[in-house]
C-alpha cells in the first residue's frame, strides 16, 4: 500500500517537474520585443548628450537592431533576442567610451576658442604697436633714393587710409562687425526652431498619386517620411492606425486606436528616412482613415510621447468587383 | 621721446639750407641728431611725408606707361589685383565648414561693398587732393552699393544668370578694368607733373 502511494507520489512529482520544465523552456524560447525597445531607449538616453563625436555608425547600428526586432513581431525567438541583447550591450559599452572621448573633444573645443581669442588680441596689439614701423619702413625701402624738399603745408593726409576720421569710421565698422561675429560664434550649432516632420508619400515615394479606392485584402504600398531637425538625435516611433471619419486625431491627442503597424527608428540631427508602408484593409468602408502618428522617446519618463505630428489618408475600401472599380 | 613738432621745425630749417638731400640722408640726420634708432627715425620722416611737411621728388621718374606700370607708383594697383585674386580664390575654395571662413567673409565684404566703388572713385578723382579721405571712403562704399546691383541687373539678362561664379567674375572684371583706367589717368597726371617739374 505504502509502495503504491510512494509510486503515485513519484509519478506526480515527475509530472509536476516536467510541466515546470516545459513552462521554463517555453519562456526561454521567446522574449518580449519590448525589452529590446526599452534597452534601445536606455542606450539612446546616453547618446543624446554627446555633442562632439560622430554618432552616425552608432545610430546605424541601433537602427539595424530595431529593424531586426521589428521582424520579430511581439515576441522574439531566444537566439534572436540573445543576439540583439549582445549587440546592445556592445553598443552600450561603445557609448561609454564615446562619452569619455566627447568630454575630451569638448575640452579641445574650449581650448581652440581660448587660443583663437588670444590670437585675435595678440594680432590687434601687434598691429597697433608694430604696424606703423612696418608701413613706414616699407615706404622707406621704396622711396629711399628720392630727393626731399619742403612740403606745401596742406592739411590733408597724403595717404587717405591714415586719416584720423577714416580710421575712426573703419574702427566703428570693425566694432559693429565683431559684435555680429561673436554673436554668430556663440549661436552657431544651435537650432533656433527645432521640429520633426512626418510625411506620407504615394506609391512612387513622392507626393501625389495617393490611392483613393482599394479592394479588401489588397496590399496598399505607401511611403513614410520622417525628418529630424530637433538639434539632437531622436528615437522615433511611427504608429499606423486604421479608423474612420469619426476617428479624432489632432496635434494634442493621438487617435484612440491600437496600431496596426509600428516602426521604430533613430535619426540624427538633419537626418531623414523614407521607408515603405504596406497595409491591407480587412473590412470594407467609405472614407476609411489611414492614420500615421509620430511619437518620440522621452528620456525623462522613459516612454514614448506623442509629438503632435500626424498624417491621414481617406481611402474607400470595397469588395472585389465592387462599384466604381 | 622727442616731439614731432620739434623734429618738423628742425627738418624745415635743415631743408631750407640743404639741397639734393635724399630720404636716406634725412633719416640718417634725424637719427644722428636726436639719438633715435633707425626705425623710429624712419617713422618720424614717414609721418612728415604723410602730413605734407616734406615732399619727395623722383630724380628718375618713369616716362612711359609700361615703366609707370612696373614702378613703385603702381604698387597700389598690383596690391589691389592681389586682393581681387585672393578674394576669388577664397570664395571658390573655402567652404562654409572651413575654419578659414572668417577670411572669406572679410574679403567678400570688401569685394562687394568697397572695391568696385573705390576703383570708380579713383577713375573719377585720380588726384588725392580732389577729395578728402573721408569723402573718398564714403563715396567708395556708396558707389559700390550702386554698382553691384547694376552688375546683377545686367547678369540677369545673360545666359549665366546671377550665380556665384558669374557674379564673382563680373565684379573682378569690372574692378580690374576700372583700376586700369584709374592707373592710366594717374599716369597722365604723373607725366604732367614730370614735364612741369623739368620745365
Amino acid at each position: 500500500m505504502i509502495f503504491v502511494m510512494i509510486s503515485k507520489a513519484c509519478r506526480l512529482m515527475v509530472l509536476v517537474l516536467t510541466v515546470i520544465l516545459l513552462l521554463n523552456m517555453s519562456l526561454l524560447s521567446s522574449q518580449g520585443v519590448d525589452v529590446i525597445y526599452g534597452k534601445v531607449g536606455g542606450v539612446y538616453s546616453k547618446l543624446i548628450n554627446l555633442k562632439y563625436v560622430n554618432l552616425t555608425n552608432v545610430i546605424n547600428d541601433l537602427n539595424e537592431v530595431l529593424r531586426i526586432a521589428e521582424q520579430c513581431g511581439n515576441v522574439c525567438e531566444s537566439d534572436v533576442f540573445n543576439y540583439l541583447n549582445l549587440r546592445l550591450n556592445k553598443l552600450d559599452s561603445l557609448i561609454n567610451d564615446l562619452i569619455v572621448e566627447d568630454a575630451g573633444l569638448g575640452r579641445l573645443e574650449t581650448l581652440k576658442l581660448v587660443v583663437l581669442g588670444v590670437a585675435v588680441v595678440a594680432t590687434v596689439v601687434l598691429t597697433y604697436s608694430l604696424g606703423p614701423y612696418v608701413v613706414s619702413y616699407s615706404w622707406y625701402l621704396i622711396r629711399r633714393g628720392f630727393r626731399v624738399r619742403l612740403g606745401r603745408r596742406s592739411h590733408s593726409i597724403r595717404w587717405w587710409f591714415l586719416d584720423e576720421e577714416v580710421v575712426a569710421v573703419i574702427a566703428a565698422i570693425a566694432v559693429v562687425a565683431s559684435v555680429f561675429a561673436i554673436a554668430t560664434t556663440i549661436t552657431s550649432g544651435r537650432v533656433v526652431e527645432p521640429f520633426s516632420a512626418l510625411g506620407l508619400l504615394g506609391p512612387e515615394g513622392k507626393i501625389g498619386n495617393y490611392p483613393k479606392e482599394v479592394y479588401v485584402g489588397e496590399p496598399v504600398k505607401l511611403y513614410i517620411y520622417v525628418d529630424n531637425h530637433e538639434g539632437k538625435p531622436m528615437y522615433y516611433r511611427v504608429l499606423v492606425k486604421v479608423g474612420n471619419e469619426s476617428t479624432l486625431v489632432n496635434q494634442t491627442a493621438p487617435a484612440n486606436l491600437p496600431p496596426v503597424k509600428v516602426f521604430n527608428l533613430i535619426l540624427g540631427h538633419e537626418m531623414n528616412s523614407t521607408f515603405p508602408l504596406i497595409v491591407k484593409f480587412n473590412e470594407t468602408g467609405i472614407n476609411v482613415k489611414l492614420i500615421t502618428e509620430l511619437w518620440f522617446y522621452n528620456v525623462s519618463s522613459r516612454e514614448f510621447q506623442y509629438s503632435g505630428r500626424w498624417n491621414h489618408l481617406y481611402i474607400n475600401v470595397t469588395e472585389v468587383g465592387g462599384i466604381g472599380r | 621721446m622727442v616731439g614731432d613738432e620739434v623734429i618738423n621745425d628742425f627738418v624745415r630749417n635743415f631743408l631750407s639750407h640743404s639741397k639734393d638731400l635724399s630720404v636716406d640722408d634725412l633719416v640718417s640726420e634725424v637719427s644722428r641728431r636726436y639719438g633715435l634708432p633707425k626705425r623710429k627715425a624712419v617713422l618720424k620722416v614717414f609721418r612728415m611725408y604723410v602730413r605734407n611737411v616734406i615732399d619727395l621728388v623722383d630724380i628718375n621718374p618713369p616716362v612711359t606707361f609700361i615703366k609707370y606700370l612696373l614702378s613703385s607708383y603702381s604698387l597700389w594697383y598690383w596690391l589691389f589685383n592681389v586682393v581681387v585674386v585672393l578674394t576669388i580664390v577664397t570664395v571658390l575654395a573655402v567652404s562654409s565648414e572651413s575654419p578659414l571662413i572668417p577670411i572669406r567673409y572679410v574679403l567678400g565684404s570688401l569685394y562687394v561693398l568697397y572695391i568696385p566703388g573705390a576703383t570708380l572713385i579713383e577713375v573719377l578723382y585720380p588726384k588725392h587732393e580732389d577729395l578728402s579721405p573721408l569723402e573718398r571712403l564714403a563715396l567708395s562704399i556708396g558707389l559700390s552699393l550702386a554698382l553691384v546691383p547694376l552688375v546683377g541687373l545686367i547678369l540677369n539678362y545673360t545666359p549665366w544668370g546671377i550665380r556665384l561664379i558669374p557674379v564673382t567674375t563680373s565684379l573682378a572684371l569690372l574692378s580690374i578694368c576700372l583700376a586700369t583706367v584709374a592707373l592710366y589717368r594717374k599716369y597722365l597726371y604723373h607725366k604732367l607733373r614730370v614735364v612741369s617739374n623739368s620745365g
